[in-house]
């Protein structure tokens, strides 16, 4: 019985393939393509009342353009997300630098602490910034209790500013990884041979070390920018109305506007947006290079 | 130069979860300044709070399963991936794999709602694990390829070439083998569905998890002290974990 | 003579590539036979093709007269030493040896008193518990060679298994192969590269070049008769000449050579003279062929030197010599004779 199990198994090799894959193609298949199908089907019908009527319409698509708010929301979540990129970008670089060429003792302790703040729910960091930056918070009352202000500061919490810090907080860590791993991966003599050659140590990063690391620089993109337009955790915690997201908008027409096929297109003009960045990346890098970067 | 900006990265990392964990001690109504004394006494609320208990059990009992889930089933993909270097269909199987992993996470809560509307499937905790398996499972499985990749596939030939046949290779010598690395899996999907707030928030029913309590109770001031001992918790638990993972790792890393 | 391994006609296509080519050989019971050949050509996929790991795209492997087609791996009777070993890192020495002895599910017993008594064959007695982390090369290799003849097969591949040892260690454990082959009376299917490990160490050889076998044979045949060029040129350092065969000379480049050949007069001829047939010398008489030449390079290898010696224009011969004394070390720019028997040199094609 067992061998003939087995028999059967060694012989196809397509079914071996097949067998490998069905939970994970069927999981994504069943809950990740068909219900973006079925937002996109929603997208072009509209709501009366609590009831989704399914006739086609592309009302909802003009009601993007049309309404005062969408488009500047889009726009600004888009801002937030490219300062937030470039935010942690810019903190992790130079500490994944330093972690692959300059830091000798206790590397790999400093490596793994950083996986402290990653493995912590997103929502506590949010939430640890709520508590600091708040109208009654730890940094307002610090400052009040050192006489530096009279009145608790208020641009501190709800701004797009909080929104924006509390993001890199989150993001920044996690990026230390992979771009200290393409920094590691890299030959160290080939710096040595650029500076043999004449380089200054600014040249030879400008024109070695970065151009090698880029691939982990894409993976920086695709997994901060594109997940970072459509939130809605922070903003609804630190942003205030300043700080409000496109995600905010979708989450409303889903909870309290209740209208969930307005809701649907503004996801689906989201997705297709950030869909044409990914193939975009993906194309330049190629997305083997990308999983093996990760 | 560098000493300086580590400095700085590692404070700026760390000083806001430390804050927390800190003001979490602080015996105050108002989480601030001033620390007035310390106290264990948001701790103690934490523990006679039946509505956070059951969302810690929600969470664990969610978490738990999406790891028994996401496990098995990212590793069954990652052999694939790493055993069959081509065909077809592979670099469209790569892609979906990734989409989860950058797609904003309101657009997997707004379109699994809608779906599970549509097929009149009624939100609860259910609903919640089949979104967080779809979260986890594209990590569990790139960890597995990364282990897989190091394996050393004549030993398995040697196993079978001394007589024992696939399925005794497997539980002799492929499973022991890869053991850590699927404890390592596992933790990764567990403390992912245990933190995940934005897709469960769409999809949860009338019991939520820690995250969705908290999200759903910062809003009231009063509540602040006692999330506040919550989220200490939460996170000292997260720390657990890394070092347990952590420790998976050397001890593979010994043999 | 019993047939343990017979290869039919065996052919193996990666893709567009043809690793092994039509291979059709005989290895006989209780045989150590050796399959040489330049990395990369075939010989590693011959032996995974006996064990069962690859399956050949044409023809077919017979162990003990049976075919084995379709059977897998762990159905034959062969058992392997991997080129790099592929020791279970989980499982002590005792329980690696084990390993095949607990797969076919023997009483606890037998098993224990069968790995003790294998690891006594390889000396590896007192090392059961250890790790195979906490092992030498050497006693890896052991440990490799126990686990693979416990189960007793028929057949024992080896597949370059002495390759990562350095000089001393590998000499010891071709003594010690050589030793437990004696011992077991197994016959051993043994892949290398390195010639002399063949030659010193097997009964038989099968000189494989580009997924073929050029030629088999005992060590002394295919070292002093190799049956074309590419054997000759793979097999130690040797000179090719070639030329117009007339009246029982070879013109080349000027130069007369005698050589004994049924070649009929006026067809082009090659023939190859092994590097240390050649006498070399200040003076020298008494060789068939004798030559004036010039010393245009020198590798000094302790024990010997191997000099690039000038004849003509265009002929530069390879001489390796034994370091007698200081006098008869040559240096570059000497003038020196060298010669060599008609009958060192050998026939290997006759060019039409």
């Amino acid at each position: 019985m067992r061998d003939k199990f087995l028999q059967f198994f060694r012989r196809k090799v397509q079914l071996r393939i097949f067998s490998g894959l069905s939970f994970s193609l069927s999981w994504f298949l069943l809950f990740l393509i068909v219900p973006t199908a079925v937002i996109f089907l929603y997208s072009f019908w509209r709501q009366e009342y609590i009831s989704i009527i399914p006739q086609f319409t592309i009302d909802n698509y003009a009601q993007f353009l049309a309404n005062p708010i969408h488009i500047p929301l889009f726009l600004r979540s888009l801002v937030i997300s490219a300062a937030v990129t470039m935010g942690s970008i810019g903190l992790a670089y130079p500490a994944a630098y330093f972690l692959a060429f300059r830091v000798r003792k206790y590397k790999i302790p400093l490596l793994l602490a950083l996986m402290g703040p990653f493995w912590t729910s997103y929502l506590l960091i949010v939430y640890a910034w709520k508590i600091i930056l708040g109208y009654d918070g730890i940094l307002n009352s610090l400052l009040l209790n050192l006489r530096l202000v009279e009145q608790p500061a208020d641009l501190l919490l709800y701004s797009p500013f909080a929104v924006i810090i509390t993001l890199i907080h989150i993001w920044s860590p996690w990026l230390v990884f992979p771009l200290y791993a393409s920094l590691e991966k890299m030959d160290k003599s080939l710096l040595e041979a650029a500076m043999d050659l004449g380089a200054t140590p600014t040249q030879a990063f400008l024109r070695v070390t970065l151009p090698l690391t880029w691939p982990g620089l894409v993976v920086a993109v695709l997994f901060v920018f594109i997940p970072t337009v459509g939130e809605f955790v922070t903003p609804a915690l630190v942003g205030g109305p300043q700080g409000y997201m496109y995600g905010n908008l979708i989450e409303n027409y889903f909870h309290l506007g209740f209208n969930w096929p307005l809701g649907s297109s503004l996801a689906f003009i989201m997705l297709a947006v950030v869909m044409v960045m990914t193939l975009l990346l993906l194309r330049a890098v190629g997305p083997d290079k990308v999983m093996e970067s990760l | 130069m560098h000493f300086g900006y580590m400095v700085f990265y590692y404070a700026f990392t760390f000083a806001p979860l430390i804050i927390l964990v800190i003001f979490s001690f602080n015996d105050s109504a108002r989480v601030g300044l001033p620390f007035k004394a310390f106290t264990l006494k948001w701790y103690a609320e934490v523990l006679s709070d039946p509505t956070i208990l059951s969302a810690i059990a929600n969470s664990l009992l969610v978490g738990a399963v999406v790891t028994l889930l996401s496990t098995p089933g990212g590793t069954a993909a990652a052999f694939v991936l790493v055993r069959h270097q081509s065909f077809v269909g592979r670099k469209a199987f790569n892609t979906l794999v990734l989409i989860p992993m950058v797609i904003p996470p309101v657009i997997v809560g707004i379109s699994l709602l809608t779906f599970f509307h549509a097929i009149g499937l009624e939100l609860s905790l259910v609903t919640v694990i089949l979104a967080h398996t779809l979260i986890a499972l594209p990590f569990s499985l790139l960890v597995m390829v990364a282990r897989l990749i190091g394996f050393d596939r004549s030993l398995e030939e040697a196993a079978m070439d001394l007589g024992a046949d696939e399925l005794t290779t497997f539980l002799k010598v492929t499973l022991p083998l890869i053991f850590p690395g699927l404890l390592a899996a596992a933790i990764l999907a567990f403390t992912i569905s245990f933190g995940e707030v934005a897709v469960a928030f769409f999809t949860i029913g009338y019991q939520p998890t820690l995250p969705v309590y908290i999200f759903g109770q910062v809003r009231l001031p009063t509540r602040l002290p006692v999330l506040t001992a919550v989220s200490a918790l939460a996170l000292s638990f997260s720390a657990l974990l890394v070092v347990a993972s952590e420790i998976t790792r050397r001890i593979r890393e010994k043999k | 003579m019993v047939i343990d391994v017979e290869l039919r006609g065996v052919t193996k296509r990666f893709a567009d590539i043809v690793a092994v080519d039509n291979v059709s050989i005989q290895i006989l019971k209780g045989e150590f036979f050796s399959l040489l050949g330049p990395s990369g050509c075939g010989k590693t996929t011959t032996l995974r093709t006996i064990a069962g790991f690859e399956d050949p795209s044409e023809g077919e492997v017979f162990i003990s007269g049976q075919s084995m087609a379709g059977v897998p791996p762990f159905k034959r009777p062969t058992n392997m030493v991997f080129q790099h070993l592929a020791l279970f890192p989980h499982l002590s020495v005792e329980e690696n040896v084990a390993f095949g002895l607990k797969v076919k599910r023997l009483a606890k017993q037998e098993i224990r008193q069968r790995a003790s008594k294998f690891l006594e064959i390889v000396r590896l007695s007192g090392l059961e518990k250890r790790k195979i982390s906490q092992l030498s090369g050497g006693q890896q290799q052991r440990v490799a060679i126990a686990r693979a003849l416990v189960t007793e097969p028929t057949v024992l591949l080896l597949d370059e298994p002495l390759g990562p040892l350095d000089l001393r260690l590998r000499l010891e454990m071709q003594e010690e192969l050589k030793r437990i082959q004696r011992e077991v009376g197994t016959t051993f299917v043994y892949v290398t590269h390195d010639q002399t490990e063949a030659l010193s160490l097997s009964n038989r050889v099968a000189v494989m070049i580009s997924g073929r076998i050029e030629q088999v044979g005992t060590p002394l045949e295919v070292y002093e008769k190799p049956r074309n060029h590419s054997v000759a040129e793979f097999m130690g350092e040797t000179n090719m000449l070639g030329g117009r065969y007339l009246d029982g000379a070879v013109e080349i480049d000027g130069l007369s050579v005698r050589v004994t050949s049924q070649a009929s007069k006026g067809t082009d001829i090659i023939f190859s003279i092994r590097s240390e047939k050649i006498s070399i010398g200040k003076t020298l008489s008494g060789p068939d062929n004798v030559f004036k030449g010039t010393v245009r390079g020198v590798t000094y290898r302790g024990s010997d030197s191997v000099y690039d010696v000038q004849l003509s224009e265009r002929i530069i011969i390879k001489v390796r010599s034994t370091n007698l004394a200081l006098e008869s070390i040559y240096r570059v720019g000497d003038e020196v004779f060298v010669g060599w028997d008609i009958d060192k040199a050998l026939l290997i094609s006759s060019l039409r």
